[in-house]
Parts: C-alpha cells; structure tokens; sequence
C-alpha cells in the first residue's frame, strides 16, 4: 500500500473583489508514493509544488479529490503525529531559543517527558546546531533557520517527512550535510517527500521524481530510468573546430586551444576519422549521459537548443 | 559626514528658535480672553458619550477647569466670568454627586465682583440640582440658605433652607438655630454673625475659613 | 493539555515582548500624574485619582488587549510561524482556545499591575484602608472583564483579516459597546427587516455600560452583587460566543 496516496487532488483559489476570478493552482492528479522511498517533487517556483505540501499538510483545502497518508485521510489530527514537516522559508518564534523551540514542539507532538531533553539534544547535534542551542532564535542566520527547521521536523522520529525547499538559504557545506542527513533519515526506514528547482540534489537523493509545471503533473519517474545513455559521446581535441566536423556536431564549446564538441554515437567513427587525417591530437572521448535537467526541461517545454558557446 | 552633521543640527536648532518665536507672535496677537473664552464642547450629554464610561473622569476635569478659570480671573480682578457658570453646569451633569462643585462652585457664582461672578440666581440653580441629587448632603442646604440670606436677602427661602438641611440625619446641629434665627431676626448683624461662625467650624478649607475669618472682622468692625 | 502548552508559549511570549511593559508603566505614571492634578484642583484628590485610575487601565488595557489579540494571532499567520504547530497534532481549535487562555493570563497580570498602581496612588492622596477601597478593586475586576472580551474580539478578527484591520475593528467595537444601550434603544425604532438587523447588531455588539462604575466607585458607592454575578457570566457567556466564532473562522481558514 502507498504511503501516500493523492486521488485527483485539485486546488483553484477565487480572488478579486467579488471572488470572481479563479486561479487554478492545481489541476486534478493522482500520485503514489512508497514507503521507504525519497521523492522529488520538481517544478520552478510558482508550478504549485508547496500548494500541494500544504494540502497533504491540511493547511489548505483542497477544491476536490482527496489524498490518504499512512491510510488515514488528510486533515486528520492524528495522522499528523506520524508526519514531519519543514515549510519553505521557515519563521519561528524568535524570542525562544532553538531548545526552548523544540521543547515547545515535543510537547505539542506528545513526546513523552522523560527523554524528551535527551531527544533534543540528539537531533541539535544532528543538524549541527548543539553549539548554538541556547541562543535566541531571532539571532540565527537564515542557514540556522533552516537547520532548526529540519530539527523541528525530525524530533518526534516521524515516519514521514514532507520537506518544502529543504536546501534554501544553506552554503555548499551546508546542502551538502542536508543532504547526508536525507540519506541517514532513508536508511532509517523513513519515507521522504520533498520539493525542489535545484536538480542536482534531487538527482543525486530521490529514487523518484515528479514533475510539476503550472499547476499540472508533467511526468513521474525512477530517477534511475530518466538519467540513461544520450546516445551521443563527447570528444575533446586540442586544436582548432575543424570544418569538416561541424555538420557532425550537436554541441561545440572552446575554451583557449581545447575544443569539447559532442557529436551521436552513430557518427563517432566519422569524427575520429576527421580528427586522425587532421592529425589533431584526441584528449578525450566520454559517452554523454541524459541530465536530469533535460528530462525537466523537456517536460516543460522549455528544452535547450544546439549551441556553440566561446569562453 | 561630520560637516552634515553639524549642519543639519544647526538646521534643526533654527528650525525649532523660529516656530517657538513665531508661536508666542501669534500669542501676543491672539487675546488672551479670546483663547480663554473658547468652550468647544457645550454638551454634557455629549460629553457623556465620548466619556466612554469615564464621565467622572471628564467631570473632574471640568471642575478643575473651573476652579483654574475662576482663579485667573479672580485674581486679574475681572469683572464677569461668563464661562464659569457652563463650566459648572457641564462638571455637575456628569457627575451630580461632585458636592465639592455646587458647594465652592455656589461660592465663586454668588457673590458681586470682582469678588465672585455676581450671578446669586445661578448659584441656586446650582445648588437646588445638587440637592435633588444628593439630598443627604446637609452643606448643600446650608450654600442654598446663606446664598438666599446673604445676595438675595430673601430671609424666608433662607430660613426654608436651612429648615429642611436640620432635618437631615447628621446634619449641624447651628442649622436649627440658623433657621429660628433667619426666620426671626432676618437682616440683623447677629444674624449674620453666626452664619459666619457657622461656615467657619463646618469647614475644613482654608480659603473658605479665611473668608469667614475677614467677614466676621468686618462685622465685628460696625 | 494541548490547550495549556500552547497557553503557556503564549503568555511567555507576551511577557516578552518589552512593548507590552509600556502601557503598564504608563498608566501607572497616569495614575502617579492624578496625584499632581488634585492638587490644581480644589477637594477632589482621591476623585481625581480613582477615575484618572480607572480610566488609563482601561484605555491602556484595551490597547495591550488589542495589540496581543491581533499581534500573537494575526502575527502567525502573516509569519506562518504557526505551519509547524498545526503540522502537529493539534486541532485548530485547540490553537485558538490556547491562545486566548495565554492572553488571558497576560491582560490579568497587566491589569493587575496597573490596579496596584492605582492602590498605591490612592494610598498615598487617603492614607489608611477604607472599605470603599474594595469597591475600586471590583471596578478593576470589571475593566479586566471588558478586556478579556475586547482581547476575544481582536482574536477573532485577526483569523480572517489583516492585522490592521483586526485592530480597527476592534477598537470601533470597544467604542461601540459603550454606547450599546443606546443603539439597542435606537434600534427597537426600526421596521421590518431594518429593525431585525438593527437588533440583531446591537445584541452582538459587546454591551459595556453595565461595566462603567468608575463614577460611583469614586464616590464610595457600592456595587451590588448581583451586578458582580451578572457582569462576571456575561462577560464568560459573550467571550464564549466570540470564541467560538473565531474557532468556526479559523477552521475555515486557508493559510496562504
């Protein structure tokens, strides 16, 4: 059975003056996803990725369709005791400081009293803030802000996670611990469900994904059968872009005497051919793997077009 | 960024001279009875509503206002007090049981100038309302019958009033004989003695004790 | 238990939040200032302090009211400060109830310093306790009573509208109720549908003139007990009412 189920859930919102127009955040879908899985939700800013967040959140209410999580309906306090989540851009209570956070939220969670202050210091030292636990909160940095976020989300050991943005606002390291801590928090059995427009992180965490645009779900995937061969290699020479390869090539990039050019692999023969009569010296040749980033252009509708870009 | 500094303080500081001199300009030119004589709001009852519950608060303000008016002018030695009477009428409406107001406020409206407004009926007015609505304040009678007495000599309403204060429980025990004596002796010197004498032992204020004080000098001077 | 949690952040919140100590201090200056008054004024010193008293708690109380209903409410919603507390398990309801619960301790402790500071004012105008004193200390216990209804009515206003808004409105009603004698009367005038409106209107207006005995407090009048008992379950019955107004609001309640 899937962890959570969405049955054709749809958000319009009215609004002008006599609530006439109507905006359609969300048109009808359905998805499923797994226990144990992490899951990407993707689509640019404005695609509805955190309108859905907070309806399976019961935060808003969605227009029609319906969606279960853990087999129990949206909206439902109880279900909520299993869930964590972190919004995009969190806000706290900036006079408490980040234990007095989190020891608010334990109660409200139902935590037992006894280990509750144990609990609390195990996950401020797992998101990386044990040193700054008992500083006021409206003196953390956005970056803290978002660990404190992740904290809050992971305290009660809740068996699903809904992460909107969850990198925003942290440096390189940063993602790069959050990103650990997703692997950790999958390992530990947990279902994942968070939003991004950074593909990077969602290629290198989810198992799969989802594309959002204006509303509409564009496609759902394994990452693992949307990343796959191009059927195009990459060939570096020294030299110069010789006329004889252009009609071959899809891409060509030239940087001081280097020429990086990517060409179909049916047509690798040919170029290396050219390359030897020229007796231009190969650096490299490297088969070229579908990004990610392609298979989300492509269902926005947004693809690249072939290119040669000077540095 | 220091020199800006010093110039905008110095903007300021001729900024603040000019309004200032320029206030106290248009002081000068506007009278000073002319500002005085401004009573925005007439009405007590709608004083009473903007008062929103607090209308002993605005009665005490007005009282004080009162008092304020009555003593300025007092003490420039003016000859009319116009204002003095609305003053008193809006304190008293919002606060009927205010007896401080109809008992000093009967002594600033009775007597002639500059000593008081010269207006005794006014005074009687003032005084009958707070009876009717604190008939237990025995002073109340007491104003009403020294005012009838002394600035209407009308000696059988003060003997009346002084009449019916004795009968109020508590009441002084000298309003009995200021009533015989009013009725029987009306105009005479020791007449006007004991009453007198008789604001000077019930009264605890010290401008009201030295007023009976240069009274009963005077008389004792005939 | 929820209820009480959320109770306790509250008020800690509000106690705080420096700029709630500002209209405490200042009535009780206000209070201090009565002292200086009587004495421009001739035989009305414990008046001056009793009303003038009376009068900053309750205007300075209906500003502290307002700013926490509107601000501890419409404040989280504007910062969704409140998407990780109802990502919890706690109903709406029990966000709302917890948090007039905590305002209610803060508008007490507000209103009980400033009818400390009007004791201490008083003792010093009218040395030594006269009974009268107690009847001061209900006339605080009635404005208290104004505040908890005007603090509801902020709170439900600030579930669905802006914060500015929340206050407006809530201040007009604290104006209003004052006058809520006088529109019931006004309103019995009417005819048809007019009238029903207008009855209905000024039955929900808060009716505050039961609660206005500062005039006679300051004389030594007493207050009837039966008009203790009447103000007190008024006060629960209509703060009830607007509770569960702002409950039903905010179940409603899309948060953007």
């Amino acid at each position: 059975m899937p962890i959570i189920e969405i049955l054709g859930l749809e958000k319009t919102y009215t609004t002008g003056l006599f609530r006439r127009q109507r905006k359609h955040a969300l048109h009808a879908f359905s998805l499923e996803v797994y226990a144990g899985e992490v899951f990407g939700f993707l689509g640019p800013n404005g695609a509805g990725k955190s309108t859905t967040i907070k309806l399976l959140m019961g935060l808003a209410f969605p227009s029609s369709g319906s969606a279960r999580i853990l087999g129990m309906r949206i909206g439902d306090p109880q279900v909520r005791s299993q869930l964590g989540f972190l919004p995009e851009q969190p806000y706290f209570y900036d006079h408490l400081t980040a234990r007095e956070l989190l020891e608010y939220y334990a109660q409200l969670s139902g935590m037992e009293a006894k280990g509750r202050a144990r609990r609390i210091c195990e996950v401020l030292q797992r998101v990386g803030l044990d040193g700054a636990a008992e500083t006021a909160l409206r003196k953390f940095s956005k970056g803290m802000l978002q660990r404190v976020g992740l904290a809050q989300a992971i305290l009660h050991n809740p068996r699903v996670l809904f992460l909107d943005e969850p990198m925003s606002g942290l440096d390189p390291l940063g993602r790069r611990e959050i990103r650990l801590l997703i692997e950790e928090l999958k390992a530990e059995g947990k279902t994942v469900f968070f939003s991004t427009h950074i593909l990077a992180d969602a290629e290198a965490l989810c198992d799969r994904v989802a594309v959002l645009h204006a509303g509409r779900l564009r496609g759902v995937g394994a990452v693992c059968d949307l990343i796959g061969d191009a059927g195009r290699v990459e060939l570096v020479w020294r030299g110069r872009n010789l006329v004889a390869m252009r009609p071959l090539l899809q891409e060509t990039h030239i940087s001081g005497e280097l020429v990086r050019g990517v060409v179909l692999q049916a047509a690798q023969e040919q170029a290396l051919e050219i390359l030897r009569c020229a007796s231009v010296p190969l650096v490299s040749l490297t088969p070229v793997r579908t990004s990610l980033e392609e298979y989300y252009l492509r269902q926005t509708k947004l693809e690249a077009q072939p290119q040669e870009v000077r540095a | 960024m220091r020199r800006r500094r010093v110039g905008v303080g110095l903007l300021l500081a001729a900024c603040l001279a000019s309004s200032v001199a320029l206030v106290r300009r248009t002081d000068e030119q506007q009278s000073a009875t002319a500002r005085d004589e401004m009573l925005y709001l007439h009405s007590p009852a709608l004083l009473r509503r903007l008062s929103l519950g607090h209308e002993g608060l605005v009665a005490d303000l007005y009282w004080t206002r009162a008092v304020q008016y009555f003593g300025v002018r007092h003490h420039a030695r003016a000859r009319t007090f116009p204002l003095l009477e609305p003053l008193l009428e809006i304190a008293t409406a919002l606060d009927p049981k205010l007896t401080v107001a109809y008992q000093f406020g009967a002594n600033f409206l009775s007597p002639p100038p500059p000593d008081g407004a010269g207006q005794p009926e006014k005074a009687i007015q003032l005084v009958e309302f707070g009876i009717r609505h604190n008939p237990e304040e025995w002073r109340l009678y007491y104003n009403l019958g020294f005012i009838n007495y002394l600035e209407m000599k009308d000696y059988a309403r003060a003997s009346e009033a002084f009449g019916r204060g004795a009968k109020v429980p508590g009441a002084h025990p000298f309003l009995r004989v200021l009533a015989a004596q009013t009725a029987e002796h009306a105009g005479e010197v020791e007449t006007a003695r004991l009453l007198w004498e008789t604001t000077l032992e019930s009264n605890t204020d010290p401008l009201v004790r030295e007023n009976a004080r240069k009274h009963l000098r005077e008389l004792q001077e005939r | 238990m929820t209820v009480l949690t959320i109770a306790r952040s509250t008020f800690r919140e509000a106690v705080r939040d420096r700029v709630l100590y500002s209209p405490a201090v200042f009535a009780v200056l206000m209070t201090g200032a009565a002292v200086l008054v009587g004495q421009v004024s001739i035989g009305i010193e414990r008046l001056v302090v009793i009303n003038l008293g009376l009068a900053a708690t309750t205007f300075f109380g209906v500003i502290v009211a307002i700013l926490v209903g509107i601000g501890l409410v419409a404040k989280e919603i504007q910062k969704r400060t409140l998407y990780t507390v109802l990502s919890r398990p706690v109903a709406r309801w029990q966000f709302v109830a917890g948090k007039f619960v905590g305002l209610a301790g803060t508008l007490a402790i507000n209103g009980g310093l400033m009818g400390l500071g009007l004791l201490a004012a008083l003792r010093y105008v009218s040395p030594g306790f006269s009974g009268a004193d107690v009847w001061v200390l209900v006339a605080v216990y009635f404005i208290l009573l104004q505040l908890l209804m005007v603090c509801a009515l902020a709170l439900l206003f600030s579930t669905f509208s802006s914060p500015l808004l929340a206050g407006v409105f809530s201040f007009a009603l604290f104006v209003l109720g004052n006058f809520a004698g006088e529109l019931r009367e006004a309103a019995q005038g009417g005819v048809g549908w007019t009238h029903h409106l207008a009855v209905g209107a000024a039955y929900l207006m808060p009716n505050f003139s039961a609660f206005s005995v500062a005039a006679g407090v300051a004389h030594g009048e007493s207050i009837a007990s039966l008009l203790i008992w009447h103000n007190s379950i008024y006060a629960v019955t209509y703060t009830g009412l607007v509770l569960c107004a702002a409950i039903l609001a905010f179940e409603w309640r899309e948060l953007q």
